[in-house]
């Protein structure tokens, strides 16, 4: 599992919740956030936005299925791309 | 045999006293092009955010300027109170209500200071979206007395 520490002062809100969700989305694999231990699917908005994430949590990243390497890294990428 | 052919329909009441708008004029691409999903939106002029419908309270964020409910007929409901209003960080707003609980329809989730929220300079527009739209059928905002009726597929 990949982990980020979210950097973002106002932590997933709804304008980064989008791409995040987005990106997800377009990928064939399964991605999940995970935050204290709790999966978050990272293609269901509600889901995403229930994680409540806050600036300075930490959140892991797995994916599983086709290509699940390349899209963990770039989940990484736009997590820690968040203004 | 009637009832084979009757829609599922989840009907949303005001959740406040408001001015109802198309999420159109919602400032922020992320609604207005219902990026996170289509629905409608409101302009508070009441401070008291209720439950448009019987619903699980899903999340209230951590700052609860944003609500996530789920209908009885499994539709997730985001509530976003203004435009930005993240960056007040929890000022503004109070929970009344807790994640997990089921509430019933016009039972108070949040207040929120709306002369705070104008006096930050933030947007009072709230989009009201349906997140997952794959179910919906159907959003019909028109009729004047309700927020909006869902028919789902």
């Amino acid at each position: 599992m990949k982990i980020v520490k979210i950097e973002s002062k106002m932590g997933i809100h709804a304008r980064p919740a989008s791409q995040i969700i987005a990106f997800a989305q377009k990928q064939a694999c399964e991605i999940f956030l995970i935050k204290e231990g709790r999966q978050y699917n990272a293609k269901s908005i509600m889901n995403l936005l229930s994680m409540g994430v806050r600036f300075g949590e930490e959140v892991g990243i797995v994916a599983e299925g086709p290509n699940s390497d390349i899209a963990i890294e770039e989940m990484a990428r736009l997590l820690l791309s968040i203004e | 045999m009637m009832g084979f052919f009757k829609k599922k329909q989840e009907i949303l009441h005001f959740p406040v006293a408001c001015q109802k708008i198309d999420l159109n004029q919602v400032p922020d691409a992320v609604f207005s092009q219902r990026l996170l999903g289509d629905g409608v939106a409101i302009v508070p002029t009441g401070t008291l955010i209720c439950a448009p419908c019987d619903a699980e309270v899903v999340q209230i964020f951590p700052t609860n300027h944003a609500i996530g409910l789920m209908t009885p007929l499994g539709l997730e409901l985001l509530i976003h109170i203004g435009i930005d209003t993240v960056e007040l960080k929890g000022e503004g707003f109070k929970r009344l209500a807790t994640p997990g609980q089921h509430i019933k329809a016009g039972e108070p989730i949040v207040e929120v200071d709306l002369e705070y929220v104008k006096r930050m300079g933030k947007a009072l527009e709230t989009p009201i979206i349906i997140t997952n739209m794959e179910k919906v059928q159907q959003i019909d905002a028109k009729d004047p007395s309700v927020l909006m009726t869902i028919t789902l597929k």
